[in-house]
């Protein structure tokens, strides 16, 4: 099977609903099967790739993040989407880097498949 | 072509998902080929006449209307703002309340131009 590139717009709020879980499970699935996977996190789903999560009694989206990440998920972030928010460069994953527009169309023209996942 | 399409399918004001539509297609449009598509309650970001006030908020449908203009101006921006017909009538929304520079699209037309996408993006 020929490596493909996946790139998933990710927009959606961790703990607010199921669909940062579910684009988690869905990039660690194409990395299971060999293909390679960008995150570019934009609005509220920045929040995903931040530190100190305390989650008790749910899925801990940080510690999924950071396995997703040590696993070669290459994850960017919305830079104007993290000012906005008042996250710095500490509040922020080690492997999560912020981004621009500029990276975020180039990456998506260099993907073979693209897929939105909002709030 | 390398056409990238957004779709915007919320209202503005309400939620972050119509500014963010806005701004990445105005970065697109700098890039590519860039097509836009408003449906269902997506078709009030151009809607003419919005007065945010001191809302904060940026007044996005002048935005919208500002862009088309710029890139009507420049020979190498290609953007086109397409506003699905039926999402307008379902909202009691005439044509002529839209803000200049927008294409009305019925069925078949908003799905020509998502097929024809290469890439898209939902808002």
């Amino acid at each position: 099977m020929a490596q493909k590139t996946l790139t998933i717009f990710l927009a959606a709020a961790p703990y607010s609903g199921q669909s940062a879980s579910t684009a988690v499970r869905l990039a660690r699935a194409a990395l299971d099967a060999g293909h390679r996977v960008n995150i570019l996190a934009s609005a509220d789903g920045v929040y995903g790739f931040t530190v100190g999560h305390r989650a008790k009694g749910l899925p801990n989206a940080e510690t999924g993040s950071r396995e997703l990440i040590a696993q070669g998920a290459h994850v960017e972030l919305c830079g104007s989407c993290l000012a906005t928010r008042g996250l710095r460069r500490e509040n922020l994953l080690p492997g999560a880097d912020p981004s621009s527009l500029e990276r975020l169309f180039r990456l998506i023209r260099e993907s073979d498949v693209l897929l939105t996942v909002g709030g | 072509m390398d056409t990238f399409c957004i779709l915007f399918r919320k209202a503005p004001y309400g939620t972050i998902e119509a500014a963010e539509g806005l701004r990445h297609l105005i970065a697109a449009a700098g890039m590519m080929a860039a097509r836009a598509v408003l449906l269902d309650d997506g078709v009030y970001l151009a809607k003419r006449g919005q007065e945010p006030g001191d809302s904060g908020w940026v007044n996005l449908s002048r935005t919208l209307e500002q862009a088309l203009t710029d890139c009507g101006a420049d020979p190498s921006c290609q953007l086109h703002v397409y506003v699905h017909e039926g999402s307008l009538k379902d909202r009691n929304l005439d044509p002529t309340a839209l803000v200049s520079g927008v294409e009305l699209a019925d069925d078949d037309q908003v799905a020509t131009v998502i097929t024809e996408a290469r890439r898209m993006l939902i808002f």
